[in-house]
């Protein structure tokens, strides 16, 4: 997969651990840590929406695409 | 998935599944006898076949309550909302083994009856071709009916695969 959601850095600037943001965006901390590991295969805009909301920033600040080699 | 599904509508079918199984009982121990004895001893030709037909037809009754036993698991499987999963699949395949089983023995107790009933002279004409008629008319709709569990098998894994995917989405 050649879209990634990069969770990390944004949740250190932001101070806020896996089970606060999930509880924030509205789904389980599985699945915060799927979207962590780059293993998600689909996002909702809503859950996008509310990522940006919880963490304070823009999709492009979360999303990365990087080439399939 | 619950909120599509009535719960006392799934109560009232599986009422119905159990009158359906008692039904099947009531056949097996007192219909199957009655009438493959009453065939047999009405018309020679058949005399020599009670036995088979006494056996076809107890074995086409446990195919059914064999294949309710795969609907009363669908109905439990729509009730707890995961119809939409890899568990429902093996119940259509039970209900399409039983019917499969059952449209075999329905073909069987046909073919039997055409062929030794057909130069029985005591039989009546119109006897003769009403009960080929039933034999062949039942087996028509289990033909048709395993066709339709068929095509349903088929939106059950297309809609399976939706729901999978779907379960992937964040």
């Amino acid at each position: 997969m050649a879209i990634r959601i990069n969770l990390d850095v944004m949740m250190a600037r932001r101070k806020i651990g896996v089970g606060e943001l999930a509880e924030q965006i509205g789904i389980t901390p599985a699945n915060v840590s799927i979207l962590k590991n780059g293993r998600a295969k689909a996002v909702r805009f809503t859950t996008l929406d509310a990522i940006c909301k919880a963490l304070d920033c823009q999709p492009g600040d979360i999303l990365e695409y990087t080439p399939d080699e | 998935m619950n909120k599509y599904m009535n719960r006392w509508v799934l109560y009232g079918l599986k009422a119905i599944v159990v009158l359906i199984w008692l039904g099947c009982i009531w056949g097996q121990v007192i219909v199957v006898p009655i009438f493959s004895e009453a065939v047999a001893n009405t018309y020679p030709s058949q005399t020599p076949l009670h036995w088979l037909y006494l056996i076809l037809g107890e074995l086409f009754l446990v195919c059914v309550e064999i294949a309710f036993i795969g609907v009363w698991r669908l109905f439990s499987l729509s009730g707890s909302g995961s119809v939409f999963t890899a568990k429902a699949l093996p119940c259509v395949n039970l209900i399409i083994g039983c019917a499969s089983i059952g449209t075999a023995i329905t073909a069987i107790a046909l073919g039997t009856f055409a062929v030794s009933a057909w130069h029985d002279a005591t039989m009546q004409g119109m006897d003769y071709f009403s009960i080929a008629a039933v034999l062949g008319a039942t087996l028509v709709a289990e033909i048709g009916f395993i066709l339709l569990m068929l095509v349903m098998r088929g939106l059950l894994r297309a809609a399976t695969d939706q729901s999978d995917e779907l379960e992937q989405v964040i």
